[in-house]
């Protein structure tokens, strides 16, 4: 990298820091720290929101499934406008006018103090966990394609990020949200425009379309019923629903988010604003990947994406194997360069049979450098059983690094880090609230003496530490996360075994007015079983396993109390 | 405890900055929800 780039990336990480220790100073009781006083705005909130759901896995890892898979995994987003509109209609405004720090704190005023727990230690869990790859996925790649030591780059991302969550709070967060969204949108955005700039002369913008499309990159919607096929149209509008509605309506990450709007208008904006930006903006992304796919047609890709698997496998029993391998590769790929070139010839010449002829003959080569690939991953596979296959997540940073100008590498490296720091500022935010909210203000409120401002100072000082805590357990749990397949694909199937239960115990919390603490606590403890089992033991594909979970609770919730078992009466406020 | 009673210091229920109502505004979303997956649809169709 050049020393422009270094400076770009210095300038955006220093710059971000220092903005978000300065705009979160001064919060001097715990509304002002974890909630940055219920004083934000539609858009900062719209963009928080974004900036939180929006992690370096997803601008890294969703590129590559649209180089590799197409733009199918569009369809996990359709459920998120009906989800965000379910949750503006109920949750924002009980939670708003309940006046709660965290969603949890609403269970035990609707059932009881072990309800709450059980929701609140699952989130912790489930989050704590999810920091620590937030934090590990971005330097996993980094170290494969620029060499930097993984857990150095796992403790500047994480020690950056606690720096100004634990000094700013909730302030600090979203304010530096709204500047790396901004980040992030203009690194990105300047790729997109330069890997279309990056054709060869005379292929235009439809030709790169048409060719993605044939090449089957462009299947967005599948209409197809399938529980075992992991993304289609209804796995997205069902499965995502709930995926989506536990998340942004029970995940404290998020919930954090919109409990700082002003009013109830402002939350409800800001998260309907995500229903309106989310889909055309995930499909930029991976159509982004499809691009760069049309870009290697025209160009000479590697076999494999990971450099480090490669020469693993180049310097052991296997490379001679591997080299004959990618020698093959290399002349498939001049095969299908001269097809391409052909087939859009074609295209411009307007003769219909020319172009189905060619088109066929650019599938048949695009087979078989497909076949050809599929020889290299089972030679690295054959080399090491436990070697990473899926090269997903190192295409599009690769073809940056490769074949972007100076600076414009630094400003998507600045752009990844952002994101990274987003999403890892949130949840430990969200961790910090549920940590001092949920058990140490509700377990130790009794200990806590002295004037308002004494007990509010020291509210403050263990949400911060709690900060710290949790900013130490995610840098610790990155630096021993073992190695993952598609690492945002890793993080959703995490989401997806405690949210189904988790959105179920919600659920009958808003509309199941009769049923009680016990009869809840024990369906979610079922259904949480029973989704670990749908995990282990089955085929059912992830999403799934939200509808398992929910509806699990719900269900054995009304059985238990049609069937008489003791609930009692809900807690008042 | 009633959620969703209003209580005195509550926070105002206020109507939307564009379309006018909530349920409105809901149902613009809907629609636009509908339009993406034509579009997509039409997208996937015409150019596999």
């Amino acid at each position: 990298m050049s020393s422009l780039d270094w400076f770009v990336i210095g300038a955006s990480l220093l710059g971000i820091v220092v903005y978000g220790v300065w705009r979160g100073r001064g919060s001097a009781d715990l509304g002002g720290y974890l909630l940055a006083g219920r004083t934000m705005r539609w858009p900062a909130i719209a963009l928080s929101i974004m900036a939180t759901q929006a992690s370096a896995i997803t601008f890294l890892s969703a590129p590559g499934q649209g180089f590799a898979d197409g733009m199918r995994f569009i369809q996990f987003y359709l459920g998120l406008p009906i989800a965000v509109i379910i949750l503006a209609a109920t949750a924002v405004p009980i939670y708003h006018r309940l006046k709660v720090y965290t969603a949890y704190e609403y269970l035990e005023r609707r059932f009881d103090a072990k309800t709450r727990t059980l929701a609140a230690s699952l989130f912790l869990v489930q989050r704590g966990l999810a920091a620590g790859l937030t934090i590990y996925a971005p330097s996993l790649v980094l170290s494969v394609l620029l060499g930097w030591n993984i857990y150095l780059t796992n403790l500047l991302i994480g020690t950056l990020v606690i720096v100004y969550t634990a000094s700013g709070g909730a302030k600090a967060v979203q304010y530096t949200q709204v500047v790396q969204m901004l980040v992030i949108f203009f690194g990105f955005g300047i790729a997109f425009i330069l890997i279309l700039n990056s054709l060869p002369a005379g292929v235009s913008f439809t030709d790169a379309a048409m060719v993605a499309g044939k090449m089957g990159k462009l299947n967005a919607i599948d209409f197809s019923f399938d529980l075992t096929n992991r993304y289609n149209i209804w796995s997205g509008l069902v499965g995502g629903t709930f995926l989506l509605l536990s998340y942004f309506g029970t995940d404290q990450s998020q919930v954090g988010r919109y409990l700082t709007g002003r009013s109830i208008a402002e939350s409800r904006v800001g998260l309907l604003a995500n229903g309106f930006v989310k889909i055309p903006m995930q499909c930029a992304i991976l159509f982004l990947g499809a691009m760069v796919y049309v870009f290697y047609l025209f160009a000479a890709p590697p076999v494999f994406f990971n450099p480090v698997e490669v020469e693993r496998v180049r310097a052991g029993a296997y490379g001679a194997a591997f080299r004959e391998v990618e020698s093959r590769y290399d002349a498939v790929s001049v095969e299908r360069n001269q097809r391409v070139r052909a087939y859009v010839d074609a295209r411009h010449s307007g003769d219909a049979s020319a172009e189905a002829e060619t088109e066929r003959a650019l599938q048949a080569a695009d087979a078989d450098a497909k076949t050809v690939r599929a020889d290299a991953v089972a030679i690295i596979q054959r080399n090491d059983p436990s070697a990473q296959t899926s090269d997903t997540n190192y295409v599009f940073l690769s073809f940056v690094l490769g074949h972007m100008p100076v600076g414009v590498v630094g400003l998507v490296l600045a752009a990844i880090f952002a994101a990274s720091m987003s999403s890892t500022s949130a949840e430990l935010n969200a961790l910090s609230s549920t940590t001092s909210v949920d058990f140490y203000k509700r377990f130790f409120a009794g200990a806590q003496q002295g004037v308002a401002a004494a007990v509010a100072k020291r509210e403050v000082l263990v949400s911060k530490w709690a900060t710290v805590f949790w900013g130490i357990f995610a840098i610790a749990f990155a630096e021993y996360a073992s190695r993952l397949g598609s690492l945002i694909e890793a993080v959703n199937i995490l989401g997806s075994l405690v949210y189904g239960t988790i959105l179920g115990i919600f659920l009958v919390a808003f509309y199941l007015k009769r049923v009680g603490g016990n009869a809840v606590f024990l369906s979610a403890l079922i259904a949480e079983v029973a989704v670990v089992v749908c995990f282990l033991f089955t085929d059912i594909s992830f999403l799934w396993y939200n509808v398992v979970g929910c509806l699990g609770v719900v269900g054995l919730s009304l059985l238990l109390t049609a069937s008489g078992t003791k609930t009692p009466e809900p807690a008042t406020a | 405890m009633n959620d969703d009673a209003p209580r005195g210091d509550e926070p105002r229920d206020e109507p939307p900055p564009i379309l006018g109502s909530w349920p409105a505004l809901y149902a613009a979303l809907l629609i636009y929800l509908a339009l993406l997956i034509a579009l997509l649809a039409w997208f996937t169709r015409a150019l596999a």
